[in-house]
């Protein structure tokens, strides 16, 4: 995954893989999918992406998901906790697929 | 926020990767602000049922193995010198025996203004595993106007194949 982050419009772009881009698909308001004609997400563009911190989750090149990231200062008040769980897998059998 | 130039030659660390550990599980006591770390992991023993499933089936399965990935990154200048708020972006990605990356996972950090130690902690539900032998949860850092991740450290771990016993 590569990201880069537009400080104008606050905007962050992360890609995934090369493809041609055939639509977009609106997850959320903030968050959007550039896909690939067989579905695969290409790119993912985050907006407001000061406000919205996830994590992105591939597995073998494809989208796999997100999930947020969740933060809380120390009692120190000099420490930060971030913690981010990852995304359900799907259990079909005796072991999950990915 | 600092801005960190794009040159290599000039790159300033500001944030330090300090370590870097996986374990089963981990707990923040409140009151003395200190992490306490249960079974660190640097072996996880699969049934080999696993990969022979995942051989026939042509599918990436995960091994159901909870386990976090924790972090502890720090500013390399104190605060009273520089306390400017970073932000930069970090990638986890798993690596197979074959050097394949199985998993990446990419996260914002942030450290606001009179934040001196960030711990980070991924919870994960199992592990992707290709086979046995050895792997590593590469970790990389990109500040938020350089162009390139950059390699800050490595978590080894092994995965062994349990075989079944004949009993």
């Amino acid at each position: 995954m590569k990201t880069k982050y537009d400080k104008k419009v606050d905007a962050k772009y992360i890609s995934i893989k090369q493809g041609k881009i055939a639509h977009t698909k609106k997850e959320q308001n903030w968050l959007l999918f550039d896909c690939a004609k067989n579905g695969d997400v290409l790119g993912v563009e985050i907006l407001d992406a000061s406000k919205h911190a996830i994590s992105i989750y591939t597995v073998n090149e494809k989208l796999f998901g997100y999930s947020e990231v969740a933060s809380a200062r120390g009692s120190d008040n000099e420490s930060l906790g971030l913690s981010v769980k990852s995304p359900e897998y799907k259990k079909e059998n005796q072991f999950v697929s990915a | 926020m600092i801005e960190h130039p794009k040159e290599k030659n000039s790159y300033i660390e500001h944030v330090k990767c300090v370590w870097g550990l996986l374990c089963s599980l981990s707990s923040i006591d409140q009151e003395r602000n200190n992490l306490s770390l249960f079974n660190i992991i640097d072996q996880f023993n699969i049934p080999a049922d696993f990969f022979i499933q995942q051989k026939s089936e042509k599918k990436t399965l995960l091994f159901m193995h909870p386990y976090e990935i924790i972090l502890l990154l720090r500013r390399t200048l104190d605060i009273g010198i520089a306390d400017e708020e970073i932000a930069a972006d970090i990638k986890i990605i798993t690596i197979d025996p074959d050097g394949k990356n199985l998993q990446e996972i990419l996260s914002p950090i942030k450290f606001p203004k009179g934040i001196r130690r960030l711990r980070f902690r991924i919870t994960m539900q199992g592990l992707l595993a290709s086979m046995a032998g050895d792997y590593v949860h590469q970790i990389e850092i990109k500040w938020t106007n350089q162009d390139e991740f950059k390699k800050v450290l490595e978590i080894p771990f092994e995965v062994r194949e349990q075989k079944k016993s004949l009993s």
